[in-house]
């Protein structure tokens, strides 16, 4: 497998109508490649970083993740499994449109794709078991989350809304007309 | 299977064997109409090394090298592209050989060939079957290989060891050939080529 092949796989299969127009036979199976994003949201192959960001670009829009969690590359081709350590994406701005309850979060990712959180592309905040530290994400399409950068997520806190739920302080955003909760405020005040 | 009768369901070194009519590669590639093959063919050959031991007749495999932690290497074949001086597919499979896992050329007898497969990312590979001298010492190239481990002709021939999963992507079912053997996970490519294997010596 070469990095050449794969890219000329992938742009043909683009052109040949994208990952709708796929048979659902095994011979595309390709098994598992080198490849993998890590949770900055830089992409790997064979351990070095694939520099080209339109190279990344065109592999990410065939990336899928199935139900068992596992994540793809799919062309009418081929399909080879590939490794994410976080979330595929990041979100690395965010801007917002309206105010209160009409309010629009929009945020970019690393790969420049926009997205409008609301019903269909759904904030969460995780905590990290370890660390205690929030993890949080928006869903990009197809189950891919972009994972929200800290200095957005500090952005996303300083326009929270608070609401008091059976004695406790929920942070919370709206967007899309969902509001969102990120967290709740702990003893100290800090976000938790 | 003793090494006679698997030697007589090849048709000999550098010949294509007949069409296995794809019956039992349904899950292999799906046309041969090429409506689906990349633009750009690239020539590749695996050498199927099987060798034989006490207990039986065993494959010879590899797992690759991996980049990803937690994450154990493909399984495959010892092989790798056509290139410029090699002769034929043999010599591209017995080259790669050598260079993979450390395998003389002089150590392996050529018995024949599977059906060539196209993979999806474009390469076009012909599966060459060797005897390997059961004395050869296997040096894995770091760089490639990991590990070179055998799996027993008679569980790739076990048609109960051909697993078939299935993903859900998008609500479409993906499925595939899996040959689980001990900790070994055995898919993609080299999968199929077992199972081809494992229908072409049936089929006396």
């Amino acid at each position: 497998m070469s990095l050449a092949n794969l890219e000329r796989a992938l742009a043909q299969g683009k052109r040949k109508g994208g990952v709708e127009n796929r048979p659902s036979d095994g011979g595309q199976m390709c098994g598992d490649i080198d490849m993998r994003i890590a949770p900055d949201g830089a992409w790997h192959y064979m351990g070095s970083p694939i520099g080209r960001k339109r190279l990344v670009k065109l592999f990410s829009s065939v990336l899928e993740k199935d139900e068992s969690g596992d994540f793809w590359l799919v062309t009418p081709a081929e399909m080879c499994r590939i490794r994410v350590d976080d979330a595929p994406f990041t979100a690395v701005e965010m801007t917002f449109e309206g105010d209160g309850d009409g309010q629009t979060l929009i945020f970019r990712t690393n790969l420049d794709e926009i997205v409008k959180a609301g019903p269909e592309n759904r904030l969460r905040v995780d905590i990290d078991a370890k660390t205690g530290e929030p993890r949080p994400y928006v869903h990009v399409r197809g189950g891919l989350e972009a994972l929200i950068v800290r200095a957005v997520f500090y952005d996303l806190v300083e326009m929270a809304e608070e609401r008091e739920r059976a004695g406790e302080t929920i942070l919370g955003v709206w967007s899309g007309g969902i509001f969102f909760e990120i967290g709740g405020l702990g003893e100290n005040g800090g976000v938790c | 299977m003793n090494r006679d009768s698997i030697v007589a369901c090849f048709h000999g070194p550098g010949i294509d064997p007949p069409s296995l009519d794809n019956g039992d590669d349904v899950y292999g590639w799906v046309s041969q109409s090429g409506k689906d093959l990349p633009d750009r063919i690239t020539p590749a050959a695996v050498l199927v090394p099987l060798v034989e031991r006490h207990a039986g007749t065993n494959i010879v495999l590899t797992q690759r090298t991996s980049h990803l932690n937690s994450h154990a290497g493909q399984v495959s074949f010892p092989g790798g592209k056509v290139e410029k001086g090699d002769a034929h597919a043999e010599d591209t499979a017995l080259r790669e050989a050598e260079e993979e896992i450390g395998l003389p050329r002089r150590q392996v007898d050529v018995v024949g060939r599977l059906e060539t497969r196209t993979t999806g990312s474009g390469f076009k590979v012909t599966p060459v079957v060797g005897f390997v001298d059961p004395a050869a010492a296997f040096v894995p190239d770091p760089g490639e290989v990991a590990t070179i481990f055998e799996v027993p002709l008679d569980f790739v021939m076990d048609n109960l060891n051909h697993k078939i999963e299935i993903r859900l992507i998008r609500g479409v079912e993906r499925q595939f050939y899996v040959l689980p053997y001990q900790d070994y996970y055995i898919w993609g490519l080299t999968a199929r080529l077992l199972v081809a294997l494992s229908a072409t010596l049936k089929q006396k």
